[in-house]
């Protein structure tokens, strides 16, 4: 290897980095394991308290809602440079005390999250 | 519905990111946005092998996709594809890879933005050459349509301790 090693390219960021894609998404979904498969489904975000909680249409929500474990996704972009996303893996829980509501909404505790944003493609540093 | 239905060509055209979800071996779901193209009946999408869709689709061929047809605007309802993916590792064929491009990259919004991001070019080829590429193959077998839950009215998921 010559004097010009360089860093691999990535397009990871930390999630902190993409605040207005976390709080507004253009595009939310969810996924989790069923005996028939995986299953996604569009969802409604609401970060509040510290807390984030998913909402899904009445009509959408399956059988035995909510499984213990998901993936939530939030991305935006169309074009190569213009794509990012979080993913946070984490586990759901009933919502108690809700207040009436056209959602049915579940709170979602994430212990695990990758971020990426192609705009800022970038070489990591090589030490 | 079949995945042939007329809505459904209507959503696969009109979509430029598709969600897909798939699961490992050991049973856990993973979700990534991917770019694809329609080629007879089969949607494609071409990653890195080292991603989880790619792994996780050689494990277990079962995938789940929604569609959102953003390119036709707002919409309240998205359609599910429910198939099995094959997973070819390698390049797309030239012929697909041509797909790829006019959706992508030579469409007016994809041009705009390769011009301004050309500087950046240089290291999209560093990236895609520190990885292999495969090709994912869905056949959907499946589609429904899902209600989108609507983002228009914020609600207050929970209630606090006010009186």
């Amino acid at each position: 290897m010559g004097p010009e090693q360089s860093g691999r390219v990535t397009q990871r960021v930390a999630a902190e980095d993409l605040t207005h894609l976390d709080d507004d998404p253009p595009r939310a979904a969810i996924a989790f394991a069923t005996d028939a498969g995986p299953e996604c489904l569009p969802v409604v975000i609401r970060h509040a308290d510290g807390e984030t909680h998913v909402g899904l249409h009445p009509a959408s929500v399956p059988p035995d809602w909510p499984p213990a474990r998901a993936v939530l996704l939030v991305d935006d972009g169309r074009y190569w440079f213009e794509l990012r996303a979080i993913v946070r893996r984490g586990t759901l829980e009933p919502t108690t005390g809700s207040e009436p509501s056209t959602l049915t909404w579940t709170r979602f505790a994430p212990h695990h999250e990758v971020a990426w944003d192609y705009g800022t493609l970038h070489e990591e540093p090589t030490e | 519905m079949t995945p042939d239905d007329p809505l459904v060509r209507h959503y696969l055209d009109q979509s430029m990111v598709m969600r897909l979800a798939t699961i490992s071996a050991r049973g856990n779901a993973s979700i990534t946005p991917l770019w694809f193209v329609v080629e007879h009946g089969r949607v494609l999408a071409s990653t890195s092998a080292a991603t989880l869709a790619a792994r996780n689709a050689e494990a277990d061929a079962r995938v789940t996709v929604l569609l959102d047809a953003e390119k036709a605007g707002h919409s309240e309802i998205v359609v599910r594809l429910s198939g099995t993916a094959e997973v070819h590792h390698g390049l797309p064929s030239a012929q697909v890879m041509a797909r790829f491009a006019a959706k992508y990259y030579l469409a007016p919004g994809g041009l705009r933005s390769e011009i301004g991001h050309a500087r950046q070019r240089p290291l999209r080829t560093r990236y895609y050459a520190q990885s292999d590429a495969v090709l994912l193959a869905i056949e959907p077998t499946e589609a429904e349509l899902v209600p989108l839950p609507s983002p228009a009215a914020p609600e207050e998921p929970y209630r606090t301790d006010q009186q």
